[in-house]
């Protein structure tokens, strides 16, 4: 399991609600959202996260409409949606060190 | 003239043949020196002949003598780096490999799988796969071939995995597996900026130009104690391989630039975000740190609770805050274990307090029930005489050993965990050393058991742990008087003469012909020394099929073969033919046979009908 995963799919952030945002408010961001995929609008398919930005999909926005509609689990997730978000793209794990890896080995694989 | 120096050439070789042929029954395990030592020694003679004679045929001989002397220098120097593996191969073999006798033949594997990352094709990684599989045991320098295999497949894992055992191992290793293994442990290491263990990988790379390099690069960033200072830095550059690889990572040390310090502990999340934003690369100790005494700042703040509790009040929730603050927290506690988990870290990392002391518990119970679980895995497959490949068995035995290690790492007493691996371990270990004849990768299992055993100070199992540790050490299994199975061939009608006489005579025979032959081809008597090559070679074929006669017996595992020294399970995977006759003779072709054990095998039955009946019942699965 991903350490990040718990912030990383916080709802409030597919969502890109604030954390005092309605039950109202959330259903229509999520209606919105799910129809702007539908339609492959480019700014929805990604959400802000503190690790970097996310990609948005239709299962993910339902999951986190789902999510906020039980109070006790909302009132966790609020918790959480309280640390700042990253606009930047999230930061590369593999590619790059590997690159460097097999240059360092003069290595032409991995 | 035929120069005397090329005749004592052809005399080494024979010689060699000679000694090859008698491996069978000797039970001196003769050491000859290297192939390529004496094709050096041979070509310095020979150059100062043509210093003298500028004949064609000495400088011939030379030529080959050369290449067969220099052959694992021209291999690494030339071929390797070009990348063309099965020329690599074929010279190394043409050298006789290095390393310890058992691993001389995959050494070559090893070399050509050097190549073969330097210009990976699927082609040349089947080759080096198929000559592997006809070895009876990888070994380690097998091992380390087969994971450049998989990283010219682009399975970092599998290759890292089996990397990280060869170079726990130590000095166990083959110095050649060791270094590979240890220099792409710390390249990874480097690029994954986990600057611990490059400090450590480097300890160990002794001499290893561009482990010092490395290490220098990674002391620098991290403003280290002992940094080296620019000139040393630049001259580390200078000595270390692949300079224009490097010379990037030099100038980027050499900038000024400070390491982040850790975010301060406060009442916030802020730390346990930057610990997960810059995990698992370049988190440090301190950052982890950090994020688990904001967690305990968390805990003990009055107002934290009191917020949520408010807020759940304005949610419709009559939960009490603290509550959920806990819950909360131990959502937080969990992400921390894992990603100590993920990252390899000890759990020691975790400062002592509440949140620590969870994260601590967690992550030992977690590597306790991992390790319990993978060495339960070993021990069930042995029990249920179900077997992997080699390559994957030496995985499974590295997964293992890693939970090991970890474990250790996390102060769990070496008694406890000692009486959790012991018998399972020993179990497994015992069934590949005598039917499966694993005996390194067995060898491994049992001085990891040896360690435990010691360090846990079981002193009612010292002596099985020595003694195991010991017998893995040989050739082979000993020799049984009575075989246990259902025997093919009875040999003791024979034995005297197959195991006394004979080999003596024709030993005789082939060192005094071939001795005669060299000397009458010197005094140019060409007929006497023809009939004497004659002689010698009859004498050496009488030799070696009369070598190839053992006892035979089937038994549930496979066909049981006994020389007169070892024994030895043939699985019936690595039988590829039965055939019976002239009269009761049984040959027995294996795909895979030990060193000291010919791939053809002779026995006797009792009579033509018993050899045609055992040659009818061979249970071949189809080969290897």
């Amino acid at each position: 399991m991903d350490p990040r995963a718990r912030l990383r799919d916080n709802p409030f952030f597919v969502l890109g609600m604030s954390v005092g945002s309605t039950s109202m408010e959330l259903e229509r961001a999520a209606r919105r959202l799910l129809s702007e995929l539908a339609v492959g609008r480019e700014a929805s398919r990604t959400y802000s996260t503190p690790f970097g930005c996310m990609e948005r999909t239709p299962e993910n926005v339902r999951a986190a409409v789902d999510a906020l509609r039980d109070p006790a689990k909302r009132i966790r997730h609020e918790w959480w949606a309280a640390v700042p978000v990253s606009a930047d793209p999230p930061r590369e794990t593999l590619d790059v060190p590997a690159a460097q890896y097999a240059r360092l080995l003069g290595l032409r694989c991995v | 003239m035929v120069s005397p120096v090329a005749l004592v050439w052809v005399a080494i070789a024979l010689g060699r043949l000679f000694m090859g042929s008698s491996k069978l029954r000797s039970n001196v395990t003769i050491r000859l020196p290297q192939r390529r030592f004496v094709g050096l020694f041979a070509a310095a003679i020979l150059t100062l002949l043509f210093w003298s004679d500028n004949s064609a045929l000495v400088f011939g001989l030379l030529v080959v003598s050369g290449v067969v002397g220099l052959s694992h220098e021209l291999a690494a120097a030339v071929l390797i780096p070009l990348g063309l593996p099965r020329l690599t191969w074929v010279l190394y073999r043409l050298g006789g490999g290095n390393g310890p006798p058992a691993e001389r033949r995959a050494s070559a594997d090893l070399a050509a799988a050097r190549a073969l990352v330097r210009r990976p094709s699927e082609a040349a990684a089947r080759f080096i796969e198929r000559d592997l599989a006809t070895c009876v045991e990888l070994g380690t320098s097998g091992a380390a071939a087969m994971a450049l295999v998989s990283l010219s497949r682009g399975d970092c894992n599998q290759a890292h995995a089996i990397f990280r055992l060869i170079d726990t191992m130590g000095d166990h290793a083959p110095p050649v597996a060791a270094r590979i293994a240890r220099e792409h442990l710390m390249v990874d290491a480097f690029v994954r900026e986990d600057w611990r263990r490059v400090e450590e990988y480097e300890k160990r790379a002794k001499g290893s130009r561009l482990a010092t390099l490395l290490a220098s690069v990674a002391r620098r960033k991290t403003h280290a104690y002992r940094a080296p200072s620019t000139a040393v830095l630049w001259m580390a550059w200078l000595i270390a391989p692949r300079r224009r690889a490097t010379y990037a990572l030099v100038v980027d040390a050499l900038k000024a630039r400070h390491v982040s310090p850790p975010v301060p502990v406060a009442a916030s999340l802020e730390a346990y975000v930057k610990l997960l934003a810059s995990w698992p690369i370049g988190a440090r100790r301190e950052d982890l740190a950090a994020a688990v005494q904001s967690l305990d700042a968390l805990r003990a703040s009055p107002a934290v609770a009191a917020g949520i509790e408010k807020r759940g009040l304005a949610l419709g929730l009559t939960a009490d805050g603290k509550e959920v603050c806990d819950a909360i927290l131990c959502d937080a506690e969990e992400d921390l274990a894992q990603s100590v988990l993920e990252a390899g870290w000890p759990a020691t990392w975790a400062p002592r307090g509440i949140t620590g002391d969870a994260i601590r518990a967690r992550v030992e119970q977690e590597r306790v029930s991992r390790a319990e679980g993978l060495v339960a895995e070993l021990e069930r497959r042995s029990r249920h005489r179900v077997d992997l490949s080699e390559n994957d068995e030496w995985r499974a035995w590295a997964d293992a050993r890693s939970a090991i290690d970890e474990l250790l790492c996390d102060n769990v007493p070496p008694a406890t965990a000692f009486s959790i691996v012991f018998a399972q371990l020993t179990a497994y270990a015992v069934r590949l050393t005598n039917v499966r004849a694993r005996r390194i990768l067995a060898g491994d299992v049992f001085r990891v058991l040896q360690d435990l055993a010691h360090q846990g100070r079981a002193s009612h199992t010292y002596e099985l742990v020595d003694r195991n540790v010991t017998a893995v050490k040989a050739d082979g299994l000993p020799r049984e008087k009575e075989l246990h199975g259902e025997p093919i061939g009875d040999l003791s009608r024979v034995a005297s003469l197959r195991d006394v006489v004979l080999p003596r005579a024709l030993g005789a025979v082939v060192g005094v012909g071939v001795i005669a032959m060299v000397w009458l081809l010197a005094a140019e008597k060409f007929f006497l020394a023809g009939a004497c090559a004659w002689m010698t070679f009859a004498a050496m074929f009488l030799f070696a099929v009369t070598g190839h006669f053992v006892q035979c017996a089937w038994s549930v595992e496979g066909l049981v073969v006994q020389s007169r020294r070892l024994r030895f399970i043939a699985q019936f995977a690595d039988i590829a033919a039965i055939g019976a006759g002239p009269g009761a003779l049984v040959r027995v072709r294996l795909y895979r046979a030990p060193r000291w054990l010919p791939r053809v095998v002779f026995t006797l039955a009792r009579s033509r009908a018993e050899a045609e009946a055992h040659a009818a019942r061979v249970p071949i699965a189809g080969g290897c």
